[in-house]
């Protein structure tokens, strides 16, 4: 798994484990109270610290955003391009 | 020995071991299995270094281990102080301080993230497996399934510490004991006329006290206790819907939430009872949750140290929607003016109550547990009047906290750390108010002479060392903190200069 993946999924877990059977790349962590409205901002500004990056608002309304895989897709292409 | 919650849950045990009692997140635990583990615990952590009286710090989840070391606590005579399992390590350093933390219960994640430095005096355990230097409750399967006799217990110890702050950022350990847990359990359990029919949800986290009277509430009378770890409104009907939920006590920022899916969520007409509580409820959307759920409606008013002071029906006084309601059993409700007197119907003032559900007091701190009392009245910090009929309705706060989704946020502990970087001179945490979360956290913020001070700092500060909840949405960076006319900074008074800047 990429460091990105890692870092995500280590997060999200921080209060309860990711259920066992499912496909991780799709699973939508906001659909399933992983973070929630309160918390997702915590999770932004701590994604943005660690990985040198900045997401603007329509990034972070894109549905890709609340799954697994979307974000580090999300996330990796910026670091690619250098942002 | 006087254990009376957990001897109510071991009464309910027996009479109908095979009965379901907790649903939580796809696994069901019967009354007689549950009964056992409670044991099981209980003989492991005498077994362990867990002493009559010792403090527990526990990173609660909402899961079945976590609630039956609430009840094998409630065993041995021990103390819990749950915590966010997302608080920063640092943070839960300072609440276990304060709480004289001696061991420490948390998953592994926890343990990995922040187990090292806290608790070293006693021992650690781990929830969900190995971990070094903890022990795995896994073991806990070799011990006896009788439960422990502890004869020193007398259910006035501490059974619960709940963290709040003081002005001064200093915390303010709200001690519970078990005696308190119980008659709490018992004005609601006869207020909503439960029983064992009843399927009780809890859907708020479980290091708050709702999420455990609820639990509470259930278990003692026989009744199935159902808990959703993580909410979101679709969540939550799916939820009642697949248990059948007929009993819920839901914050009011979940309940806004939940009533703008009623058209399209889940069917939840078996629910039979609400109650709404931790924030006023806006009366448009309580007409419309009780247009649409067609079951009682309650809302209720009070704080972590008095517990819940009053309720009302809606359905029962429909012409009463702006009030929180009356005097339940066994409490009184007195308006207090600023030089002491009792207030006159419609007039507003302090909200003083004195009520059989008072709380021991703040930890080891008479002096603001004192402070925190007019000769027998406990003094809420919030305003309010009673009318002529002795209903009370809620106008505001003295004390400045700010409630967002129904958590208390003091703005003390995020002031106290921003002012630890050197680049920030002032600072200030504030409420802005919020259709969905009732309440979100704003912060203004000045630099230190000559330095730069970005929001992007701020932000990252925050998420380095708040919990979730604690996080500011509004970050304004400003020269000056604006101050009243006796130079002190008031929240209460930022909250609408600010507003005006937004808007």
């Amino acid at each position: 798994m990429s460091r990105v993946k890692d870092y995500i999924i280590d997060y999200i877990q921080r209060e309860y484990d990711l259920p066992k059977d499912i496909d991780t790349d799709s699973f939508n962590y906001m659909e399933n109270g992983y973070i929630d409205s309160m918390g997702l901002i915590q999770f932004v500004v701590l994604l943005e610290d660690e990985f040198s990056i900045t997401f603007d608002d329509e990034e972070l309304s894109l549905p890709e955003f609340k799954t697994i895989g979307g974000l580090e897709k999300i996330i990796t292409e910026k670091m690619e391009a250098g942002q | 020995m006087k254990r009376l919650v957990s001897d109510a849950f071991f009464d309910s045990a027996e009479k109908n071991p095979l009965k379901t009692a907790i649903i939580c997140d796809g696994a069901s635990i019967s009354y007689g299995e549950l009964a056992k583990t409670v044991c099981r615990y209980s003989n492991f952590l005498l077994e362990n270094g867990v002493e009559y009286g010792d403090h527990i710090g526990i990173p609660m989840t909402s899961s079945i281990p976590c609630i039956a070391l609430f009840l094998a606590a409630c065993e041995i005579g021990a103390g819990l102080v749950p915590i966010n399992p997302s608080m920063p390590a640092a943070a839960a350093a300072k609440v276990f301080d304060s709480g004289d933390v001696k061991h420490l219960i948390a998953n592994k994640a926890f343990l990995r993230r922040a187990g090292d430095g806290l608790c070293s005096e006693g021992s650690h355990f781990c929830l969900d497996g190995d971990h070094p230097g903890a022990i795995s409750f896994s073991e806990s399967e070799k011990c006896s399934e009788k439960r422990p006799v502890c004869e020193a217990v007398t259910g006035d110890e501490t059974l619960l510490l709940i963290m709040t702050s003081g002005s001064t950022g200093d915390p303010k350990p709200i001690d519970i004991s078990q005696n308190c847990k119980h008659i709490r359990a018992k004005v609601f359990t006869e207020l909503y006329l439960l029983t064992e029919d009843d399927v009780i949800l809890a859907a708020t986290p479980m290091y708050h006290t709702l999420a455990l009277r609820l639990v509470l509430l259930a278990l003692r009378i026989g009744a199935v206790s159902v808990v959703l770890p993580r909410f979101t409104p679709a969540l939550w009907m799916e939820c009642v819907n697949k248990n059948k939920v007929t009993f819920t006590i839901a914050v009011s920022s979940q309940l806004a939430q939940i009533s703008e899916r009623l058209n399209e969520g889940a069917d939840i007409s078996c629910i039979r009872c609400v109650v709404s509580s931790s924030a006023w409820l806006e009366p448009a959307v309580k007409e419309r949750l009780i247009e649409k759920m067609n079951c009682e409606f309650h809302e209720i008013y009070g704080t972590s140290e008095i517990s819940s002071p009053t309720d009302i029906d809606f359905r029962m006084s429909a012409e009463k929607k702006r009030s929180v309601g009356k005097c339940v059993p066994g409490a009184r409700i007195r308006i207090r003016r600023e030089d002491g007197t009792q207030a006159q119907p419609y007039e507003v003032g302090e909200i003083t109550a004195d009520t059989v559900q008072k709380f021991k007091g703040y930890y080891k701190r008479p002096d603001l547990t004192k402070a925190a009392y007019d000769g027998e009245w406990f003094r809420t910090g919030d305003l309010g009047y009673v009318d002529e009929d002795g209903y009370l309705y809620f106008s505001g706060r003295i004390k400045e906290i700010i409630v967002t989704g129904g958590i208390n946020v003091y703005p003390q502990d995020i002031e106290t750390m921003l002012l630890e970087l050197p680049n920030v001179r002032e600072c200030a945490a504030f409420a802005l108010t919020d259709d969905s979360l009732g309440e979100i956290v704003a912060l203004a913020a000045s630099p230190a002479d000559g330095m730069e001070l970005s929001e992007r700092e701020i932000a990252v500060a925050c998420a380095r060392n708040l919990a979730d909840y604690q996080q500011p949405r509004k970050i304004f960076i400003v020269d000056e903190i604006p101050k009243n006319a006796m130079g002190k900074i008031s929240r209460v008074q930022l909250g609408e200069i600010f507003r005006e800047q937004i808007s």
